[in-house]
C-alpha cells in the first residue's frame, strides 16, 4: 500500500495510505491532476485541523472498501431514512463542535457518504423537538421580534378556513 | 521566528495603529485564512450557535433527512433557519414527497398554489394527529378577556372521557363579539374513539363548562390542535 502525507491547517503532517486519502474526493482529483506524488510533498488541507483530519482518515480507513455510492442521486430511500450503521453512530458520538467540524471537513474533502452520515446524525438530533428543544440543543438564540414570534404563533396554530 | 516580533510592537501600539495594522494585515490574508480567523472568533462568542453557521447547502442537506412536522418546527427558530426553509418551492417538493399520495390532496390544491407552507402546516398536522391521535403544543393563555383568547385558540382539550377539538370556523373582523359570532366560530368536534359525527357548534353553556373544568388564568396546558377526523 502506497503511503503518502497530508498537511493539516496547523502543520502538523500525517501518514496515510493513498487508497484511504482517495475516498475524498478532493484528494483524489488532485493526486491525479499532480501524478504520483507518493514520495514527494505533503498535500496542504488548508481548511482541517489535525484533530478533525486524523477522526475523517479514521472513518476513511474503516470505509476503505465501501462500493462506490449508487450515481442517481435522487433515491428517494437515500434522502429520507436517517438510519445509521452501527459503526458509524458511534464513531459520530463526539460532541457538537468536532460533529460540525466533521461534517464541514466532509464537504471541503468532498466525501460524500461522510457527509451524509453527519447530515444524519444532525436531522436525528432535530427529530421529535419542539422548536424550543431545538435552540437548547444547539444553543440558538431566539432571534425573532415579538411581532414575528406572534406571528408565528398565529400561523401555526391549525386555521384551515375550509 | 522573525514574525514573532511584531506582537509586542502590536501590544504596545496606540489603539489608532492596532486599527490601520489590522485593516491592512486584514487585505493580506488569503481567502482560507480569513476563513479560519471568522470561525475562530464565532467559536470564542459565547451564545456561539455552530448549527446556524453551517453553509446553507449543507443545512438544506440536513432538512433533506427531516419530515414536514419537523421542517415546520425548524422555521419556528430562528430568523435564520425560517428564511433558509422558506422558498415556495421547497415547502412544495415537500408535499410531494410526502403527500401525493393522499386522497384528499386535491382539497389542498389552491392552497398550495397560494401558500405552500400553509398547505404543508395542515398536512403536516393532519398527519401527525392521525398518527399520534393529538397533536399537543403547551401555551399560556392568559385568560383575562372573556372572549379574545378564545379567538386565537382553535383547539382543545383532552379529558379522560371526553377528547375533542374546537375548530375556529371562520375568522372574525371585529373585536366586540357578540355571542351570537362567538358561538357560530367554534365548532365542537369528537376524535378518535368516539362517535365521529359531523362538527358541532359550540354552544355557550358548553364552553362555559369547558372554561370551567380546565383552565385558569395564566395556566400552562396541554393544547391539542386538531386533527384529522372531522
Amino acid at each position: 500500500m502506497a503511503p503518502m502525507k497530508l498537511l493539516s491547517s496547523d502543520n502538523v503532517e500525517i501518514e496515510v495510505e493513498k487508497e484511504v486519502a482517495e475516498r475524498s474526493v478532493l484528494i483524489k482529483n488532485m493526486l491525479e491532476d499532480v501524478g504520483d506524488t507518493t514520495v514527494g510533498a505533503p498535500i496542504p488541507i488548508p481548511n482541517v485541523n489535525e484533530g478533525v483530519l486524523r477522526k475523517v482518515i479514521e472513518w476513511c480507513e474503516h470505509h476503505r472498501n465501501d462500493p462506490p455510492q449508487p450515481a442517481d442521486e435522487d433515491s428517494d430511500s437515500r434522502k429520507k431514512s436517517t438510519d445509521i450503521e452501527e459503526w458509524d453512530q458511534k464513531f459520530m458520538q463526539v460532541d457538537q463542535e468536532m460533529l460540525f467540524e466533521i461534517i464541514l471537513a466532509a464537504n471541503y474533502l468532498d466525501i460524500k457518504p461522510l457527509l451524509d452520515v453527519g447530515c444524519k446524525t444532525v436531522a436525528n438530533m432535530i427529530k421529535g423537538k419542539s422548536p424550543e428543544e431545538i435552540r437548547k440543543t444547539f444553543n440558538i438564540q431566539n432571534d425573532f421580534t415579538p411581532e414575528e414570534e406572534d406571528q408565528i404563533r398565529r400561523e401555526n396554530e391549525w386555521a384551515e378556513d375550509r | 521566528m522573525e514574525l514573532d516580533k511584531v506582537l509586542p510592537l502590536f501590544q504596545s501600539a496606540s489603539p489608532d495603529e492596532r486599527a490601520r495594522f489590522l485593516t491592512n494585515l486584514l487585505e493580506l490574508l488569503r481567502p482560507t485564512e480569513k476563513y479560519a480567523i471568522n470561525r475562530r472568533i464565532l467559536q470564542n462568542t459565547p451564545f456561539f450557535d455552530l448549527f446556524s453557521h453551517l453553509p446553507a447547502e449543507i443545512a438544506l442537506q440536513i432538512a433533506e433527512h427531516l419530515d414536514p412536522i419537523e421542517i415546520i418546527h425548524l422555521r419556528q427558530v430562528s430568523t435564520r433557519w425560517k428564511s433558509l426553509l422558506s422558498s415556495k418551492s421547497l415547502a412544495r417538493s415537500l408535499i410531494r414527497s410526502h403527500y401525493s399520495n393522499r386522497s384528499d390532496l386535491s382539497d389542498y390544491q389552491h392552497e398550495v398554489e397560494a401558500d405552500p407552507f400553509r398547505a404543508l402546516r395542515n398536512l403536516a398536522f393532519r398527519e401527525y394527529a392521525g398518527q399520534v391521535g393529538l397533536y399537543t403544543l403547551r401555551k399560556k393563555v392568559a385568560f383575562s378577556q372573556q372572549f379574545a383568547p378564545w379567538r386565537n385558540l382553535k383547539t382543545v382539550r383532552q379529558s379522560p372521557t371526553l377528547t375533542y377539538v374546537i375548530l375556529r370556523g371562520f375568522e372574525h373582523s371585529t373585536s366586540n363579539t357578540t355571542s351570537r359570532d362567538d358561538t357560530a366560530c367554534w365548532f365542537l368536534v369528537p376524535l378518535a374513539g368516539h362517535a365521529s359525527g359531523p362538527a358541532l357548534p359550540l354552544v355557550n353553556r358548553q364552553r362555559e363548562a369547558l372554561d370551567k373544568e380546565t383552565i385558569h388564568a395564566g395556566d400552562n396546558f396541554v393544547v391539542a390542535v386538531t386533527l384529522g377526523t372531522r
